[in-house]
């Protein structure tokens, strides 16, 4: 059989490559789920023979689950690093979970839109990514696969504190519901932090692209719930979408403001952007990452009609070290990147026009 | 004040620390204390999982007062006997302060009293609201917390031995839950019948 992963990176990454004109403030939106099975040691201090049985226990569950059909299934050891690597850029594995493959595996949907790993730092993760700001889809979604697997596993439950994870933080709903969002008219505007301090505020976190310590690098940013217990699943994703909701007035009220008041630094930003990415040689990851954003911002905008939204989706995962180096065929030096990174975004801009 | 380790989160964790007259300080989000607690045992020389812990226990003490203010580290805090709680996993209080994270479902009984303070500190509520095994479907929570109260007075109805409210109860839970799945409600009653033989055995 051919390597899942060589079929998996034949995809478009659907959450993010999908998202259509109506989807440029909020990007995608993902919800995750963790269950542990009962009356079993979590996977921090389960032995190997009890981490083997849950793999097995979780694979047979999903293999008669209706929600999720013909799905790929990867042991994590006998990925190399470079594949893990990738998997994490698609955002379908944590981070920690691509660095440290114990007994643990993945099962992803074919068309990437559900993925559940096995043994992170609980038995279960699941979760479910669609383009767009769509919670309650998402939800019900992975609700439904849940439901599906949980006539087969037993999980570890409790009356009043419901579904036992192995961190308190996220035990009751064991969910976290994020949404990406896209906001480079704030970031321009310079309100990008007041607004996260805001939110925090509101008990949601906020995050990088990529998680922890990316900042808001190509000016995506994560907001999702902190607390899993005391609210039901449904009560959570409802206070989300409200400050979701404002979060987007802000940002299209600072375009239009943007517009209206410096309409030449934002042409200019957009323009210097596109140029950049359009004739480079060379070009780091974030420098990338952040010329995107402007482009995507004159894409969405109309200021520039010569680029397909798509294709500047795409180039967001392409760019990134684990992808560039699966495209290049071998191991690359950071220098060797950012030169390959150059070469095929002038490419993709190229075929685009 | 802006979290220290990931400089985006308004941190809510205020730590200082005065050891050979120098002060140290360390202002951190939620969320990284409990990322970070597992990954890194200790950042500029602060144990996250025991801040995690240990602080919410003592704005607690102090009567809720530390939100806002700077709690202290007080090491002393822990007394003997949650020192050295062990579960039957083998899990233990030193391990679970390490990590910030528990070993098995059991866990949760066993270290219930280091987990009381900290649950409240972390989450909106104490008391689980959502989905329980094997429901699909409650659009807007409502039936959760109506059987949430009705499940407090059986309980309580169960330990005054009054059974036949608490059969009434039983079947009221139960037919709300039929309202979502048939599952959950068999699998529940059954645990009912049980603990009524045992007590009336005993």
């Amino acid at each position: 059989m051919k390597n899942p992963i060589d079929k998996l990176i034949l995809n478009r990454v659907s959450w993010l490559a999908d998202c259509g004109p109506d989807d440029d403030i909020a990007i995608s939106t993902r919800i995750r789920l963790a269950r542990n099975l009962k009356d079993t040691p979590f996977p921090l201090a389960a032995s190997e023979e009890v981490l083997q049985k849950s793999v097995l226990a979780v694979q047979l569950a999903s293999e008669k689950s209706k929600s999720l059909k013909n799905p790929f299934f990867m042991d994590m050891q006998d990925l190399s690093d470079l594949e893990r690597a990738i998997l994490f850029e698609r955002r379908l594995i944590s981070l920690d979970f691509s660095v440290r493959p114990r007994c643990s595996a993945l099962i992803v949907s074919q068309h990437e839109d559900l993925s559940v790993m096995i043994n992170e730092e609980d038995h279960i993760r699941m979760q479910a990514i669609h383009s767009g700001l769509q919670l309650l889809d998402v939800w019900d979604r992975i609700n439904k696969f849940e439901a599906s697997i949980s006539d087969q596993i037993p999980f570890a439950y409790d009356q009043n504190l419901g579904f036992l994870t192995s961190c308190p933080t996220n035990v009751g709903t064991g969910m976290r519901a994020s949404v990406m969002l896209h906001l480079p008219g704030l970031a321009l505007a310079n309100q990008v932090k007041p607004l996260i301090q805001g939110i925090n505020k509101l008990g949601l976190a906020v995050r990088g692209i990529f998680g922890e310590g990316t900042d808001n690098l190509g000016n995506l940013c994560q907001i999702s719930n902190q607390s899993t217990l005391g609210e039901s699943e449904v009560e959570i994703i409802k206070r989300l979408e409200m400050v979701i909701a404002q979060i987007i007035n802000h940002e299209k009220n600072a375009r239009s403001k943007l517009l209206e008041t410096s309409k030449n630094l934002l042409l200019d930003n957009i323009g210097r952007a596109y140029g950049l990415l359009k004739f480079s040689y060379i070009i780091s990851s974030k420098e990338a990452l952040n010329s995107l954003s402007m482009l995507r911002l004159g894409v969405d905008m109309g200021v520039i009609k010569t680029v397909d939204i798509h294709t500047v989706n795409e180039l967001f995962i392409l760019a990134q070290p684990a992808h560039l180096q699966k495209y290049a065929g071998n191991a690359l030096s950071q220098a060797e990147r950012d030169e390959i990174r150059a070469n095929l975004i002038r490419e993709k801009l190229k075929k685009n026009n | 004040m802006i979290c220290d380790i990931c400089n985006i989160n308004e941190a809510t964790i205020h730590v200082q620390e005065l050891k050979n007259g120098k002060k140290k300080t360390l202002n951190i989000c939620p969320h990284c204390a409990s990322e970070h607690s597992l990954a890194e045992k200790e950042i500029n020389g602060f144990n996250l999982a025991e801040i995690l812990y240990n602080i919410s226990s003592q704005m607690i003490k102090n009567g809720e007062e530390g939100e806002g203010g700077p709690a202290i580290l007080n090491p002393d805090f822990v007394s003997d006997d949650v020192a050295h709680l062990k579960c039957s996993c083998g899990w233990d209080t030193v391990k679970f302060r390490e990590t910030g994270r528990l070993g098995c479902p059991e866990c949760y009984k066993t270290f219930a009293i280091l987990l009381r303070d900290a649950l409240k500190s972390m989450h909106k509520g104490t008391f689980h609201m959502g989905k329980q095994p094997g429901t699909i479907v409650d659009t807007n929570g409502q039936i959760a917390t109506k059987i949430l109260s009705l499940q407090k007075e059986l309980e309580v109805s169960v330990q005054k031995e009054d059974y036949e409210k608490a059969a009434e109860l039983r079947d009221l839970i139960n037919s709300l839950r039929s309202e979502n799945t048939t599952k959950a409600a068999t699998r529940k009653t059954k645990k009912i019948t049980t603990q009524k033989t045992k007590k009336k055995n005993g």
